[in-house]
């Protein structure tokens, strides 16, 4: 570490303690960011706290990660460097609801929980159910920009937000959108941070379209004699008039902790909504689809008994904190999906790996958590697995992401995956917003 | 600005929304916004803003429009394109330098010619003598038509057949048949004597037998559709004029036209001669009087026929029925109301053939890019007759058919009636 | 040669002949979209697919000439007209759809579909393209993207960027890439998001891939008809309060009605002081409860009638009357200025109020169309630009209008985009340093400022001067005779 990066840190600590920042120096490893360990954690109490802080760091030329929950820290490349983690948590108010208006505006520290509950109480929610939502902040699911379940009905996190606050490097205090749910005054900047994982700027405020809680929700569950088998049967649904909340297809008996739902072959899980009659109907519809597919076991569970299964699904792939997980994350196109998990499940076999699945068919989501059938993965395997199956993808035309992945095998892969040209975009983009490459330095795609 | 000049009023009335370019037919075949109706109104403000001169090149624009007022329906404001087209062209007319075909067409055919039924009737009668002597095949093997243009060879081939039966206009009544529920004057109209005298006595034959005297007034004459889709509103008016003297004298309950574009062009003698003292409020009182003959059937209301046809009909709506006069459900209902016949609508039924009143001869290229498309809807419907209301459409969709060498035949919605009511007497 | 005359020379190698303009009259037919802006373009080119736009892009580059990419030209903020001149791009050629995948729910357009089009082709397939701006059967998909369009559905399913997957884009220096992907998740910025909604200014979209949703089982309209305009309000809120998103909530108040009873006799009733317009879609039971529910929450605001579609046709007779409607106001006066604010829907009842005071203030009538259910208005100021001073008199009871729709919490712009005609208010909402943030997207995108430049962002000019340039004017005494 050269002399004057040591000296730019002190500085900048000076700097801050002056300003009487809430600054922390103790358990700084807690706070590593896929080993990387920061100088310090600052965690400012307001949006000019949090601008001050990044100034000053830009200033000092040091590099800076945003921190929400920290339950997603694992998801993209390793930092190039880390010097200070900026931890969100006391950004957490609720600015704004306006149940009337359906909308509401909060600090991005607030976990998805607290939002959820608050919000709840007016019977409306935020259509986002992410992993962990008590410790998921709304800030880091969106620079992750991965959701849960419900996306297929509600579109993705993209498709919620409609404004946004913004602090830039250099602490510049922009903003975006606004706080009406229909608005195409200027740039849609905040399709910027959603996904981008907060390299272009830190998210600070976030405005959100609300939908009303359903009068009664219920999920329909079948078993099948195969994933595949249960896909189709996803697809069937889709391509059907019926609009559920959820599709998921998951395999209970590879999945530790999906709650007992007394099933043990691959399962389809589909979570209606509405009023009374609509709520049947889906029942009858889905179950003669079921039927049809040659599956008699089906179950329904109301509102209350289904909340944990629903959880784990969100959960899955995120819910432990053993980063030794290989977790993949692939995108085709919905009818490719049953195509895939079978050539998955072959090559499983074939390798004698355990891969455990959860499909959401109808968007085209395969999620895959990948075990050694015998001991902890080695290089070998990995590898073999990420050849195969990104080669699998891409003749599909679709795209993976390796969400989580050991550290040792991190090095030869960019766990973003190949894009075409407009990385050179993207990478115009990065150095337009942040010349310095002061926050989150190397973690995106192609080392932004 | 004179009385013909195209009325800053309506012009002004177009928003530039667009919503007439998907109408238009000559939009769609050139993706040009020069070639679609919002296009030609700007180039109508330009001028009339001083900011542009009639020039060749904007003059060319407006001639490609096939008046066909498709975009009339599709506007939402209101715009009276008719109108405003038609006084546009009366403008370009009075100062331009005109192409060999569009002066023989102008100065011979419509002022010499059409106005005066006899000298029509020597022509007639020569096209027939033509057609039936054999000299048409000797001409046409010859290739010495296509010698002397190609253009016109392919003109004569679009010629219609010309029939042996010329309807009569001296004045005389038809009586009614059966229970008499109305009385009513029918425009022979000019050509449609002519090559169309069987279809005019079918006509006359349905309307009697729905219970109408008819009386073919005397001393009518040509409606003047044809002069003033080409711009000259003076003859128009000479025209309209002489209609009305001749039509109000015969006290009847309506004034039918069996031919689309003569419809609406005396549908709107009130507003041709809304300046013209002696005229204006006669001219109303005709035009009100003027029926669609499918209009006036449907509101009789018709007598359904009952001789069973076994035919699969589809229905072109001739764009002066349909966009002018708004007139789409009646033909169809009509069609429908005859046992055995199965109507199969094509793609895009009102969208224009191409005829256009002259523009099959001024516009020869883009009239047959129309036709072409048009008959590529209609094979899609596998039917083998072609019902329209309009004999320029007839005339056209022959020779689509006759180009393209199919087995289908062009009839009029009247021709199809009078048959089922014909066949009804002999069962 | 000068450079004009050179570029159009070597733009006629690539399209042919036909499909370049240059002459003054033919040039005049591009000077306007469907907005009150008006300026004439150097030429205009009409190219049939990627390459030659990626050739003319690289001709227009080199000759250091800007692009106005256009669609229809039925945009209302001015997007398509050349401001200070340049190439205009019509897109209306490459109007092809490519491909409808029917089993994955999307298609493949080029640039130039007409939005309804869209709809009718996938409809054999039992989908159709959900964003549906009343403009639908004139506007064209390329359009929609760039300005975002929405439309009377977009209350329950999303506006155009919701149900757009991927594009590909002509860039200023003449590289074509693809941005997103078929699927719906990709990896990267969401460089398609940035695209929809950017007016023309970053890139030339060439190609399209859409969502396409399955068509609804079952279709009800319902148009409640009151007395006064504050009970329709309170019906909207009412509805929303329930917890219900119908597809759509659409709101006209008289001058409306009547203007589009005129033009297409929807059966509107002449008497009301506002109609709503509800629509609900879904399963049959689903629509069956919702419809019950807001036929007895519109009941509480005493409503004069409420008639319930119950055929094909009745259903799109009321459709035609919401959707012609603004052509319709052409025949109360020759011009009309549409505003485009949104505004919280709970706000409705205050703006309202305040554009009547705006209209009495102005002495030209305004007449009020909603999409109720998201809170965007599009009150329009009716006038005539032939009037000397007219049009700066509706330009200022607009500008007005947005005022009050930002003070209210609203925004500028919920559908039109900003394009010429709102550039100048953009600093009601937004500060320097966010209009800054937004600029730097340009160098990102490689623009040069070549495409569509001058537009979005202020300029100091008053949008009065721009849009009365010497375009209305009249210049000479006519040649009518
Ligand atoms: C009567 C009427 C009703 C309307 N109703 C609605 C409505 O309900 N909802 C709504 O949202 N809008 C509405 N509009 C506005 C307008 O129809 C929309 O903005 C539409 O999307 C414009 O499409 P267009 O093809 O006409 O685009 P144009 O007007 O030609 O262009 C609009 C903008 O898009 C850019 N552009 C066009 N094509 C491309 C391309 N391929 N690549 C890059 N940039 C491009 C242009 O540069 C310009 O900035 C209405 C307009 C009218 C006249
Ligand atoms: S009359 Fe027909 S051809 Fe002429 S502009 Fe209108 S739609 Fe086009
Ligand atoms: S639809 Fe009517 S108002 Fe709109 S551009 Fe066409 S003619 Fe003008």
């Amino acid at each position: 570490m050269s002399k004057s990066y040591t000296s730019n840190i002190e500085s900048f600590k000076q700097a801050i303690e002056k300003l009487e920042y809430k600054v922390s120096y103790h358990n700084l490893d807690q706070f590593n960011v896929l080993g990387c360990i920061p100088s310090a954690v600052i965690t400012p109490s307001n949006i000019k706290e949090l601008s001050k802080t990044l100034t000053t760091a830009n200033e000092h030329k040091l590099s800076v990660s945003p921190r929400g929950g920290g339950t997603k820290l694992e998801l993209g490349n390793t930092p190039d460097s880390l010097d200070i983690i900026i931890d969100m948590s006391r950004l957490n108010k609720i600015l704004n609801h306006a149940p009337a208006d359906l909308t509401a505006t909060v600090e991005s520290g607030i976990t998805i929980l607290n939002l959820q509950n608050e919000l709840a109480e007016h019977g409306q929610f935020l259509a986002i159910d992410p992993a962990l939502p008590h410790i998921a902040t709304v800030g880091g699911v969106l620079a992750t920009g991965i959701a849960g379940p419900m996306k297929w009905q509600h579109g993705s996190p993209r498709d919620t937000v409609i404004g946004m606050k913004i602090v830039s490097p250099d602490g510049t205090i922009t903003k975006s959108g606004g706080q009406v749910v229909k608005n195409v005054t200027g740039y849609d900047m905040s399709r910027l941070h959603i996904g981008g994982l907060g390299t272009i700027g830190i998210i600070a405020e976030v405005s959100f379209k609300l939908t009303p809680l359903p009068p009664k929700q219920l999920t329909i569950l079948a078993s099948f004699n195969s994933n595949r088998i249960a896909a189709e049967v996803a697809l069937e649904i889709f391509n059907s008039n019926l609009m559920p909340l959820a599709i998921t297809v998951f395999d209970p008996d590879s999945q530790d902790r999906i709650p007992d739902i007394g099933m043990n072959n691959p399962v389809l899980a589909i979570k209606a909504a509405g009023r009374p009659a609509t709520i049947e109907r889906y029942v009858k519809d889905s179950t003669s689809i079921i039927n049809k597919f040659g599956s008699s076991n089906v179950k329904v569970l109301d509102q209350i008994d289904s909340k944990p299964l629903w959880e784990e699904i969100s959960n899955f792939g995120w819910d432990t904190l053993n980063s030794e997980i290989l977790l993949c994350r692939a995108s085709v196109l919905p009818s490719a999906v049953p195509n895939l998990i079978e050539s998955i499940e072959k090559f499983e076999y074939d390798q004698s790996l355990i891969g455990k699945k959860i499909s959401h068919p109808a968007y085209g989501t395969v999620l895959v958590e990948w075990y050694c059938g015998n001991g902890p993965l080695n290089n070998e395997t990995v590898s073999t697995i990420l050849n195969t199956f990104s080669g699998l993808i891409q003749r599909l035309d679709g795209s993976l992401v390796i969400q989580r992945c050991p550290r040792k095998f991190r090095e030869e892969i960019d766990v973003w995956g190949k894009i075409g040209s407009s990385l050179e975009i993207m990478r115009r983009l990065k150095n337009q917003y942040d010349p310095n490459r002061t926050i989150n330095p190397g973690r995106f795609i192609g080392g932004i | 600005m004179g009385l013909d000049a195209p009325s800053e009023e309506d012009m002004y009335k177009c928003v530039h929304c667009g919503f007439c370019l998907q109408a238009c037919p000559t939009y769609l075949e050139t993706g040009l916004e020069t070639e679609s109706p919002r296009g030609r109104i700007a180039l109508m403000k330009a001028v009339n803003e001083g900011r542009i001169g009639i020039t060749p090149s904007v003059t060319r624009h407006w001639d490609l429009c096939i008046q066909c007022r498709a975009c009339e329906v599709a506007c939402p404001s209101g715009v009276p394109y008719g109108k405003l087209i038609e006084s546009t062209m009366s403008q370009v007319n009075s100062r331009r330098e005109k192409s060999w075909t569009t002066k023989i067409v102008s100065n011979i055919i419509l002022k010499r010619i059409i106005p005066h039924r006899n000298r029509l009737l020597l022509i007639i009668k020569f096209l027939r003598l033509y057609q039936l002597t054999g000299i048409q095949k000797v001409l046409r093997n010859s290739g010495l038509l296509n010698l002397l243009s190609p253009y016109l060879s392919e003109l004569e081939k679009s010629a219609p057949q010309v029939p042996a039966t010329i309807l009569e206009t001296s004045g005389q009544t038809i009586r009614a048949i059966g229970v008499k529920r109305s009385r009513v004057a029918l425009l022979s109209g000019c050509i449609m004597p002519l090559v169309n005298g069987p279809e005019m006595e079918a006509v006359i034959r349905v309307l009697t037998r729905n219970g109408c005297d008819v009386i073919v007034t005397q001393n009518q004459v040509c409606c003047g559709a044809i002069n003033s889709h080409m711009g000259d509103l003076q003859t128009t008016r000479k025209l309209a004029k002489r209609n009305i003297d001749a039509f109000l004298n015969s006290d009847v309950d309506a004034v039918i036209v069996a031919s689309a574009g003569c419809g609406i062009r005396m549908k709107e003698y009130g507003d041709l001669l809304r300046n013209d003292t002696a005229y204006a409020s006669k001219a109303q009182t005709l035009s009100s009087l003027v029926k669609d003959i499918h209009e006036f059937l449907a509101e009789l209301p018709i007598i359904p026929p009952k001789g069973h046809l076994n035919y699969q009909v589809t229905y072109q709506d001739s764009c002066h029925l349909s966009h002018a006069q708004r007139i789409t459900e009646p033909p169809r209902m009509l069609l429908r109301s005859i046992p055995g016949i199965k109507l199969i609508e094509m793609d895009n039924p009102s969208k224009c053939c191409g005829a256009g009143g002259t523009y099959t001869i001024t516009e020869r290229d883009f009239s047959l890019r129309l036709l072409d498309s048009k008959i590529k809807d209609i094979d899609k419907t596998q039917a083998s007759i072609v019902a329209t209301a309009n004999p320029g459409c007839v005339i056209q969709l022959q020779y689509g058919i006759k180009i393209n060498c199919h087995n289908r035949t062009v009839k009029y919605v009247t021709d199809l009636l009078d048959e089922s009511y014909s066949s009804e007497s002999t069962v | 040669m000068d450079k004009l005359t050179s570029m159009i020379a070597d733009m006629k190698l690539v399209v042919g002949e036909t499909y370049v303009i240059h002459t003054v009259e033919d040039l005049l037919v591009f000077e306007y979209d469907g907005s009150a802006d008006k300026a004439l373009p150097d030429a205009v080119v009409l190219p049939s697919n990627t390459t030659e736009v990626a050739s003319i892009v690289k001709i227009a580059l080199e000759n250091e000439i800007p692009i106005i990419a256009r669609g229809a030209g039925t945009g209302l903020s001015g997007g398509a007209v050349a401001k200070g001149g340049g190439l205009v791009l019509s897109l209306t050629r490459m109007n092809k759809i490519l491909e409808i995948n029917s089993k994955d729910h999307m298609a493949i357009v080029e640039p130039g579909v007409v939005n309804i089009d869209l709809s009718h082709s996938a409809e054999k397939y039992g989908l159709y393209y959900a964003p549906d701006p009343s403009s639908q059967k004139a506007c064209t998909i390329g359009g929609n993207v760039a300005e975002n369009s929405g439309g009377p559905h977009c209350l329950a399913y999303g506006v155009t960027t919701n149900h757009i997957l991927g594009m590909e884009v002509v860039l200023s220096d003449g590289s074509t890439q693809w941005l997103g992907s078929n699927t719906r998740e990709f990896q990267g910025y969401d460089l398609r998001g940035i695209m929809v909604g950017s007016e023309g200014t970053l890139g030339i979209v060439t190609k399209i891939a859409v969502r396409l949703l399955k068509k609804p089982e079952s279709v009800r309209t319902l148009l409640a008809v009151f007395k006064h305009i504050e009970q329709a309000s309170s019906a909207v809120s009412g509805i929303i309060a329930a917890g219900i998103v119908p597809a759509a909530i659409e709101m006209m108040d008289h001058i409306c009605i009547s203007a589009a009873e005129a033009a297409v006799k929807a059966g509107y009733p002449q008497d009301a002081g506002a109609i709503l317009l509800v629509e609900v879609d879904g399963l049959t039971e689903e629509v069956a409860e919702e419809t019950e529910e807001i036929e007895r929450i519109c009941d509480n605001y005493n409503p004069i009638e409420i008639r319930k579609a119950t055929s094909m046709e009745d259903r799109e007779k009321l459709w035609e009357g919401r959707k012609g409607v603004l052509g319709a106001l052409g025949r109360l006066a020759p011009n009309y200025y549409l505003v485009d604010g949104t505004i919280p829907r709970t706000k409705l009842m205050e703006v309202l109020s305040g554009i009547s005071d705006i209209a009495k203030k102005s002495g030209l009538p305004i007449a009020n169309l909603l999409h109720a259910g998201d809170g965007n208005l599009h009150p329009s100021v009716l006038y005539d630009e032939r009037i000397p001073g007219q049009t700066k008199v509706a330009l200022d009871a607009g500008a007005e209008i947005l005022k009050l729709c930002v003070d209210s919490g609203g925004v500028l712009s919920g559908e039109h985009g900003i394009g010429l005609e709102k550039q100048e208010y953009m600093p009601l909402m937004f500060t320097q340093e966010d209009m800054d943030a937004m600029s730097k997207l340009k160098p990102a995108f490689i623009t040069m400022d070549m495409l569509n430049p001058g537009k979005i962002f202020p300029t100091g000019t008053p949008h009065v001067q721009i849009s009365q340039g010497p375009a209305v004017a009249r210049t000479g005494a006519g040649a009518y005779k």
